[in-house]
């Protein structure tokens, strides 16, 4: 797939959010919490363009939003994978292993 | 309008799942925001950092908030524009929907003005798609706005012309005049040539049937047009060392190539030299402007071209610079062809009294004056038959309108915006248009097919006359902004009243509102007068029809035809010319199904020779004030096989200074007496008349003068006896004089190559061969050529007239069933208004005549008026038809009173049904319905 610098960025943010989705429906901030706990924080992923990327798969239908009340009563927005989000989902991580193992390849001739 | 979904609280919303707004949007965005900052701050002072580290450790982590921000707007921006289109969609599919249903609940109203409008659209787009044919983009060449033929008027020289064509008709020029327009003229970036050639023979003298041409170089330059295949002639080529060089049609290509591209370099034989094939001329490509005239030589698209130079061609064009105008080019050459005239030494060729007129002439140019008017009659006509279609269109949409003034009511009431109710009756407008407009389309494609069947010979570029996109967008656009005027105005009507008013108003008040009611009746009153115009032209233009039918010919055209022999020269000048001629006449009349054959032209196709005529009377010789006479070169058997009646004396003899074949070489001894006419000729009655007024002019002495002493060949001609007067020959429709004065001479001396006239039972479907075999029986040399055929000629005579009035009788009959359509919705919609007030009438004891004249009464007036209306603007417009007419009088009162009569009637007749209904009302039904 055809990737400049900033698509590889969104590309690799959505994946990793449709990947926390898929653990079940939580709101922005458990989120942040999640990505920040599994990348011990060493991608250094800037919390808003957390909300933007959720954004972006909410209109293109990948996850689908809702408003909700959060453990301690508080008004939050709860984000869930829809039925296309979980096939784009499937489709993005073979795509990214497919590609991490040409470069590989590619790298370790030397 | 105001988004109705925005007022309502965000938890109805989200009940009915509406669609957020842009501020929600952006509010929910900040919302998230807020939380987030504040989830993350407790979890940073969670895991031990003072308050104050932990807020700006949050928003640290979450980045620059005002960016996220303007990323939130345009986001909501975004996606309610989307949201929007989507119910712009949804509502004008909803719009479509309704509109569809409310047509098909009406489906008489429905398509009575599909119909109506696509009449109207369909005969517009025809008619001006042949306007557009013949005048405005008449040649189908890139360069064709500044192409031009150029042409001389009238004869150059003193060589008898073919009298069938009219002596102001454009002829081409001789061959060097043309060469020193190409030479001098200014006015054009290129001149090139054509040169046909109406006979190719054979080395063994046989007529080929491959047709060939001759052209420059430049000529496809010219035109802007590319060879099919290879290339076109080089300039060089023109030249005797060079000009061994070819190119065939497109046609020929595929018939003896088989359209192979090897066809390049390939030889091809003409009159027995070599040529070598270098293209291959576009598809379809022929003389350009080559007009067609019967009993002119007509040319089929030459199959094989040939260079040559422009002063052996004589069809010449021009292709103008830009902004020369033809007016200013025809200056120029008329200039240059009699400046040429200076210093031309030994005998003219013509008279020098009358200098050479010259013309540019663009293909539009070819029509003649009356062609024009007829083309311009019929496009005022159909404009007429359009209005007329939209008037009744208007009728019917405001009658509709009115009918649903109370459904219109309700829905104001339940709520719908005014604004929603004109949108609503805009797209029914708009669909009826749409519609209408694709059935104009197929209505026409249909007309132009029966124009093309029955166009005139002088319209005959109508042949490929096709549908100008043009013109559908312009005719489309006509129907949709008439749907939309009256549609909208309609609705407007509609909407614009107080509700309670119009829910209270029920049919018992008067029957329409007062302004719809007037502008109807204008509508009406306007059709009416339109048509009668319109029928009144008609009923002019077949009276002069039928006129011309019965116009006496003074021959028989029935299965009469005429062919064209030329002989070698030797066989021409020789002493044997008569023995052939004879020889010929015979094997013609043994043709099986002849029933005689003679010499001579078809009657009424003789040539017109520039001459002056001289009578001798008691007084000395006086010259005849006669137009021009036509000549025709006879035999004695010819009035017996044309059929003209002999009215007085006899038929001429042949003389003995007739025919004097010229002994080769220097004359010896004193000339005969030059010959113009045989010693005895036969004239027809119109000229016996003219010469002598009171007598017989059997007798009487006779011989031509040239126009101005001096000039042109030597004038000792010989006088020559009348012997016989025949009867008059014309065509119909002749305006003119060109037919009134005719001399009938033998042969001679000096007489074009001879045509014969031959009459059979019935005319065999290939006649052209089989008199070219007879010809060649009687003699292998002989050539055939040039088939006429009589009824023909009569045909085209009429074929104008029959145009026109085929065309307008078309528009006028349906512009009157478009009205009496018109009317008769009208009356019958007053009618059913009106129930309620005609069922109360006739408890109160009106006879049923009472209530049919109150129906009657409306229809009256509006027929009384129309008529007025339609006498006046009848009178004023068939003046423009004057040329066409024949025999009858543009302010004919007969037609005038018929037509009247015939629209009185048939408007009452369509008055008097919802008369007839209105009487059989059951007063109890009445009074009982609302």
């Amino acid at each position: 797939m055809p990737r400049d610098a900033k698509d590889l960025l969104h590309g690799t943010l959505d994946l990793l959010v449709l990947r926390a989705l898929a653990a079940g429906p939580m709101h922005g901030f458990a989120l942040s919490k999640w990505i920040d706990e599994r990348t011990r924080g060493e991608l250094g992923i800037v919390d808003s363009a957390l909300y933007k990327a959720l954004n972006r798969l909410e209109d293109s239908g990948d996850i689908h939003a809702e408003w909700g009340l959060s453990d301690n009563n508080r008004r939050a927005k709860f984000y869930s994978l829809t039925v296309r989000g979980r096939r784009q989902l499937r489709n993005e991580v073979a795509s990214w292993k497919h590609y991490v193992a040409v470069v590989t390849s590619v790298l370790e001739l030397g | 309008m105001p988004n109705p979904i925005r007022g309502l609280p965000p938890s109805v919303r989200r009940l009915f799942r509406l669609p957020p707004t842009r501020d929600r949007i952006i509010a929910d965005a900040d919302e998230e925001m807020r939380f987030h900052i504040e989830a993350w701050t407790e979890e940073l002072r969670a895991r031990g950092l003072s308050p104050s580290d932990a807020v700006a450790a949050a928003y640290a982590r979450f980045g620059d908030p005002g960016e996220y921000r303007e990323h939130a707007v345009r986001r909501a921006a975004h996606v309610t524009r989307r949201q929007n289109v989507g119910i712009w969609m949804a509502e004008w599919m909803q719009d479509v929907r309704f509109a569809l249903r409310h047509l098909a609940r009406a489906p008489l109203f429905t398509a009575v003005t599909v119909l109506t409008l696509a009449l109207g659209i369909g005969a517009n787009s025809a008619i001006f798609s042949v306007v557009h044919r013949l005048l405005l983009d008449p040649l189908p060449y890139p360069n064709g706005q500044r192409i031009v033929a150029l042409k001389t008027i009238g004869n150059v020289s003193f060589l008898a012309a073919s009298a069938s064509i009219s002596p102001d008709a454009p002829g081409d020029p001789p061959s060097n005049l043309l060469q020193k327009w190409a030479e001098r003229s200014r006015s054009f970036e290129q001149v090139a040539g054509v040169e046909p050639v109406f006979l190719s023979l054979m080395p063994d003298g046989r007529q080929d049937t491959v047709t060939h041409a001759f052209a420059t170089a430049n000529l496809l330059g010219l035109l802007g047009v590319r060879p099919a295949l290879g290339r076109g002639f080089q300039p060089d080529e023109e030249t005797p060392a060079h000009r061994h060089v070819a190119m065939i049609s497109t046609r020929w290509w595929h018939a003896a190539y088989g359209g192979q591209a090897d066809v390049i370099g390939k030889p091809i034989e003409y009159e027995g030299a070599t040529y070598t094939i270098v293209g291959v001329m576009p598809a379809g490509f022929t003389i350009p402007m080559q007009t067609r005239t019967l009993g002119g030589l007509q040319m089929p698209a030459p199959d094989v071209w040939l260079p040559a130079p422009i002063e052996e061609t004589s069809i010449g064009y021009g292709l103008l610079r830009r902004g020369v105008t033809a007016e200013s080019a025809t200056r120029e050459l008329t200039a240059i062809a009699n400046a040429l005239d200076e210093g031309r030494d030994g005998h003219r060729l013509r008279a020098a009294d009358d200098s050479i007129r010259a013309r540019a002439m663009r293909a539009s140019d070819f029509l003649s004056a009356r062609e024009v008017r007829m083309i311009t009659i019929l496009f005022a006509a159909v404009g007429v038959l359009l209005l007329i279609a939209c008037a009744n269109a208007a009728n019917l949409l405001l009658l509709r309108a009115w009918s649903r003034r109370r459904e219109f009511a309700v829905r104001l009431g339940l709520g719908a915006g005014r604004a929603r109710l004109v949108r609503l009756a805009l797209t029914e407008s708009v669909l009826l248009a749409l519609v209408a407009g694709a059935l104009g389309v197929v209505i026409a494609r249909e007309s132009l097919r029966v124009i093309i069947a029955l166009r005139p010979l002088a319209l005959d570029r109508l042949a490929d006359v096709h549908i100008e996109p043009a013109v559908l967008l312009w005719t489309g656009a006509i129907s949709v902004v008439t749907g939309v005027l009256f549609g909208g105005a309609a609705a407007v009507f509609g909407a614009s009243r107080n509700v309670a008013d119009l829910l209270r108003t029920e049919s018992r008040t008067a029957s329409s509102g007062g302004l719809t009611r007037r502008v109807r009746a204008t509508l009406i009153v306007a059709e009416i007068a339109l048509s009668f115009a319109l029928l009144v032209g008609a009923g002019l233009l077949a009276r002069s029809f039928v006129t011309l039918e019965r116009t006496r010919l003074g021959f028989d055209p029935h299965n009469l035809v005429s062919i064209d022999v030329l002989a070698p020269p030797p066989l021409w000048m020789g002493p044997q010319r008569s023995a052939v001629r004879d020889a010929v006449t015979a094997s013609l009349a043994e043709v099986p199904g002849v029933t005689a054959a003679a010499m001579g032209t078809l009657p009424t196709a003789g040539y017109r020779v520039r001459d002056g005529l001289v009578v001798e009377t008691p007084d000395g010789p006086r010259q005849i004030g006669v137009s021009q006479a036509v000549t025709t070169w006879i035999d004695a058997r010819w009035f017996g096989t044309s059929g003209i009646a002999l009215l007085a004396g006899r038929v001429p003899r042949a003389g003995v200074t007739d025919e004097t074949p010229l002994p080769p070489g220097p004359p010896r001894g004193p000339r005969p007496a030059f010959r113009r006419l045989s010693e005895e000729v036969v004239v027809n009655r119109e000229f016996a008349r003219r010469l002598a007024p009171n007598g017989d002019a059997i007798g009487y002495r006779i011989r031509t003068a040239p126009a101005v002493a001096g000039k042109g060949p030597p004038s000792s001609s010989a006088w020559s006896t009348i012997v016989g007067i025949a009867d008059d020959v014309r065509l119909p429709g002749m305006h003119d004089d060109s037919q009134r004065y005719q001399v009938y001479t033998l042969s001679l001396t000096a007489m074009p190559n001879p045509t014969y006239v031959v009459r059979f039972t019935t005319i065999p479907p290939n006649v052209e061969a089989v008199l070219r075999r007879a010809v060649q029986r009687a003699n292998p040399t002989l050539v055939a050529r040039r088939l006429g055929i009589a009824d023909d000629y009569v045909r085209e005579a009429l074929a104008p007239t029959r145009f026109t009035l085929g065309l307008l009788g078309a528009f006028a009959g349906v512009a009157l069933v478009l009205t009496v359509v018109g009317l008769y919705a009208s009356i019958a919609y007053t009618v059913s208004q009106r129930t309620h007030e005609i069922g109360i009438r006739i408890a109160l004891g009106a006879s049923s005549r009472a209530v049919s004249r109150l129906v009657l009464a409306d229809g009256v007036r509006l027929a009384v008026a129309g008529l007025a209306a339609g006498a006046l603007i009848a009178a004023a417009a068939t003046r423009a038809l004057s040329s066409l007419l024949y025999g009858v009088d543009p302010t004919d009162p007969a037609t005038f009173v018929a037509i009247a009569f015939l629209v009185a009637a048939i408007t009452l007749a369509a008055s008097w049904i919802p008369a007839r209904r209105a009487v059989r009302v059951d007063p109890v039904d009445a009074l009982r319905a609302e």
